[in-house]
This record gives C-alpha cells, sequence and structure tokens, in this order.
C-alpha cells in the first residue's frame, strides 16, 4: 500500500512517516491444521469458542460448550428425522391413503403439568407452574383431538381434558386470592362506595378490613390477605366471591385498580364454583383473562414470558406458532400430522423428469 | 330454446369459515365487538369497554352472536346467542370451545372484513355449523 505524496524507505518499500495513524499490513498466518485431520492424533476434537484452540473430546468440556455441543446433535437429530419421515411420507403417498395413515406417529405420552410437587403451604399454589408451555399443549392436544382426520384424536382429547383436571383448581384457588389481594384496595380509598350495601356486604366489608390489615395496622396489605384467605373464604364461601364481583363491577374505581377486568375474573371463577362450566371450558377461559396491566396471572412466580403472543396466536388459528412452545414430543407428532394430512389432502404423483425445450426451458408434461 | 325472461334464481350471498359446532341456525345478527380493544361497530362507533360490557348484557336472547373474537366477557351473551360467527379464530379458539360446550352452531374465521362489509345488526342470516358456511338472507 503506498500513500500519495510519502517518501517510501528504500528497503521495505514502506512509507517512511504514517499521516494518518497506523497502517495495518494484512498478516500472513499460516492456516492451523485441525488435530482430527492429523493421524499422528487418534481421537477427535472439538473448537473450542473461547480459546479458539482445538481440544480432544475425551478432556472435560466447559459446561456451555457441552450444552452447545448437545443442542447442535439434538437439531441434527430433529433434521435427520424430519427427513427420514419426509422421505417415507413420499414412499406411503404412493401407496394410497391408508399406507400414509398407517405411519402417523403414536400419540406422545401425556406428562402432567411441570410443577414441583409440594405446593406453597402459605397459598396452596404450586409455584412453578410454566404458564406458556401448558398454554401450547393444550391448544396443540385440542387442535389434534379436534381434528376429524387424526386417527389418535380420542387420546388426545383424554389428554386435554387431564390437563384441564390438573390447571383448574391451580387458577381458581390462583384466581380466588388474586381477586381478595386486589379488593383490598377498596378499602383503601381507590373506589367509591357501590350505591346500595346490603347488610351481609357491609359485614363482609368489615370482616375483610381486619384480614387486609398488616402487622403493624398502618396498610392493607396483600401477603396478610392471602395468609388469612382460607377461613375468611371457608366462613363466606361462594358468597364471598360474589360480593367481589359485585364490589369490582359496581364501585367506581380509580386507576389501574379493579374494575371490570377484576370483575370478569371474579365472574368466571364464580361460574366454575357454580359448576356451570367445565374444567375444559374453564381452563380456556382462564388462560385469556388479564386485569387492567397485563395477563392476570403476574402475582406469583409462574412462568408467563410470551404467553400472551401464544394465545394470540391460538385464537387467530395459527397453530404452526403455538406448537413452537409446546412441548417437544407434541410438537414433532402435531408437525407430522400436519405433513400427513397434507398429503392426504393433495393426491402424490410419481416423480418424473421436467423435460426441456432446445433453449433450456422446462416444457409441460 | 325457451322464449321470455328467464328466472334466476336468487342464491344467498355465502361467506365461508372453519366449522366449529355444527347446527343450523336462523336469526338477526348483534355485533357485540369486532376490535380487541373496546371494539368498533362497524358504521357506528366506537366502544369503550363499559358501553361493550352494556351491549353484551343487552343481547337479545336468539340472535346470533357476531364478533371479530371472543374473550371472557363475552361468555353470559354466549349463552343467550342462537349460534356464534367470528370473524378471525380456529378450531381451538374461544369461541369454538364453548360453542362446542354450550351445542351452539359456530362458524369461526369467516374474515373480519367481510363481516363487517355485508353484516350489520339486524341482518337475517342462515349459520350451516356443520359446513362451516353463514348465508345472508336479507338485510
Amino acid at each position: 500500500m503506498q500513500l500519495i505524496g510519502e517518501e517510501l524507505d528504500f528497503e521495505t518499500g514502506l512509507p517512511t512517516k504514517l499521516k494518518f495513524g497506523h497502517l495495518i499490513m494484512p498478516k500472513l498466518v499460516a492456516p492451523v491444521p485441525e488435530p482430527a485431520d492429523d493421524p499422528s492424533h487418534g481421537g477427535t476434537y472439538y473448537h473450542c469458542t473461547f480459546c479458539k484452540g482445538w481440544h480432544p473430546k475425551s478432556a472435560e468440556m466447559p459446561a456451555k460448550e457441552q450444552e452447545e455441543a448437545d443442542a447442535s446433535e439434538a437439531s441434527e437429530k430433529v433434521t435427520r428425522k424430519a427427513a427420514l419421515d419426509d422421505k417415507k411420507l413420499q414412499e406411503a403417498a404412493l401407496r394410497g391413503p391408508g399406507a400414509i395413515l398407517s405411519i402417523v406417529n403414536d400419540p406422545p405420552n401425556y406428562v402432567p403439568p411441570t410443577w414441583v410437587k409440594t405446593p406453597d403451604p402459605a397459598t396452596g399454589i404450586k409455584p412453578d407452574l410454566q404458564l406458556t408451555l401448558e398454554a401450547a399443549n393444550f391448544y396443540i392436544r385440542l387442535d389434534m383431538a379436534l381434528d376429524p382426520l387424526y386417527p389418535y384424536a380420542g387420546e388426545m382429547m383424554r389428554q386435554a381434558e387431564l390437563q384441564a383436571c390438573e390447571l383448574a383448581p391451580q387458577f381458581a384457588r390462583y384466581l380466588e386470592l388474586a381477586c381478595l389481594g386486589e379488593a383490598r384496595y377498596y378499602l383503601g380509598g381507590h373506589a367509591k362506595g357501590a350505591s346500595y350495601l346490603s347488610k351481609g356486604l357491609t359485614k363482609f366489608l368489615a370482616d375483610f378490613r381486619k384480614i387486609a390489615k398488616s402487622k403493624s395496622g398502618e396498610t392493607n396489605d396483600r401477603g396478610s390477605v392471602w395468609g388469612h384467605a382460607d377461613p375468611f373464604l371457608a366462613k363466606y364461601g361462594r358468597q364471598a366471591i360474589l360480593y367481589l364481583v359485585y364490589i369490582f363491577c359496581k364501585g367506581s374505581w380509580t386507576g389501574s385498580f379493579g374494575g371490570p377486568k377484576w370483575g370478569n375474573c371474579a365472574k368466571l371463577l364464580l361460574e366454575y364454583r357454580r359448576k356451570r362450566l367445565s374444567d375444559l371450558v374453564f381452563v380456556d377461559q382462564a388462560f385469556g383473562l388479564q386485569h387492567n396491566g397485563s395477563i392476570v396471572y403476574d402475582k406469583m412466580t409462574w412462568k408467563i414470558e410470551n404467553l400472551l403472543p401464544v394465545l394470540n396466536w391460538n385464537q387467530r388459528g395459527h397453530m404452526q406458532e403455538v406448537s413452537n412452545y409446546a412441548r417437544f414430543e407434541l410438537m414433532d407428532s402435531w408437525r407430522m400430522w400436519q405433513k400427513v394430512r397434507r398429503a392426504l389432502m393433495i393426491p402424490a404423483k410419481p416423480w418424473q423428469p421436467r423435460l426441456r425445450d432446445s433453449y433450456g426451458r422446462f416444457t409441460k408434461a | 330454446m325457451i322464449e321470455g325472461k328467464s328466472e334466476e334464481i336468487q342464491q344467498p350471498m355465502k361467506l365461508v369459515g372453519i366449522a366449529a359446532c355444527a347446527g343450523d341456525v336462523e336469526g338477526p345478527a348483534y355485533w357485540v365487538s369486532s376490535g380487541s380493544r373496546g371494539g368498533l361497530i362497524p358504521g357506528q362507533f366506537l366502544l369503550s369497554p363499559a358501553q361493550r360490557a352494556t351491549k353484551a348484557k343487552d343481547f337479545p336472547r336468539g340472535a346470533v352472536l357476531i364478533s371479530a373474537m371472543t374473550s371472557p366477557d363475552l361468555l353470559p351473551a354466549m349463552r343467550k346467542a342462537s349460534a356464534i360467527v367470528t370473524g378471525l379464530g380456529g378450531r381451538t379458539c374461544h369461541a369454538a370451545i364453548v360453542s362446542r360446550e354450550l351445542r351452539i352452531p359456530c362458524v369461526v374465521g369467516v374474515g373480519r372484513g367481510a363481516l363487517e362489509q355485508f353484516v350489520k345488526d339486524g341482518t337475517m342470516l342462515r349459520v350451516k355449523g356443520a359446513e362451516g358456511l353463514v348465508e345472508i338472507l336479507e338485510g
């Protein structure tokens, strides 16, 4: 490289002065042979992304490296399986619909919702629920169950109902506590009183005021409400939920407290407690409940990242996106079934070479 | 060749969607909401959540519930409806699941734009749940 107007060193041919900072010359580096190619190394090697060197696989891999290697191996496995499935499907498509249906994967076994087995002693709620995963699993199972062509539709419906049976009591318990917790703002002056207070409701509010007081006795505290919720709800039963509906819907709430959205939560809970909704419908409706800011299930440690997009995709019928969030076996089974379904709908033609004309263009057969 | 005017048989206009629950029902359409936030009734006005709740509360028994999508707060109205038609949705949306539970004919995913264009409050509809068809009879 020569800079215009510069003197060049006679021996090296480089400019003697550099006006514009350092001149970086390309460094010639001899290619590093991969140890795996070298016959003197017996074992296989892996390339370390941290030190940029090669290490024998027998040496202990760092945890992150191990994870990456496992992930790439798993993705390779999935790709290989998908290619194998495609090949099997193409072969079966030529033999007819019976052959196509014969290669449908068996339905994956039912795996109960992922939570730790011991519920939180204070609330009775199992704290480790992955709600996004559960929602995706639930709707993918339903989608397969409601497909008239799917051969294992009955099994899938059984699994969806089983899942709903396990989720419904947790949702109901959560909604009870969350609604009670929100109703404490009614006492704190965030809502003007309802126009008519019956004797029962007045007594309910007086009792509720007692349990909502924090230990210091000055403020209304959610922890305190949750701690005393059981005896309080046992005393009032379903009537407590009815009072909550009244408070949320009839009281004029200010800011982002209470109001009709919480009223909807309490109404749905009341319908479920009155046994007017099946577990399946209750769980479906409960997934979509929202309070004034976001999804209603953000008061505990349940994992709700990406729950809203999953629910929106489901509402719009975009099950391909929903399947991305489901359990792997379920996703795999659903995708395989979609391929089979497409093959059943479109009659297969044996492959034929495409003819070209003298200009090299494809011609119609 | 037959002389004279040929009588044209007018076929009702059909909107095609996804069959969610079987059953044939005729009834007047009643819009509940066409938007996810508040809701815009076509050609009328933007609804606040409170107005939307009132409209859902005043839902006439036996009418066909029309909405872009349904949400849990529409459950009481869905109980009163003779059929449900939604603009968006698939086999597993709220409307489809509730209609199967209540055994109400339901067609989902008809297309929000088409619904807003052709269906107004009071338009007589025939909903064919098994085939996923909504026929516009008059209005």
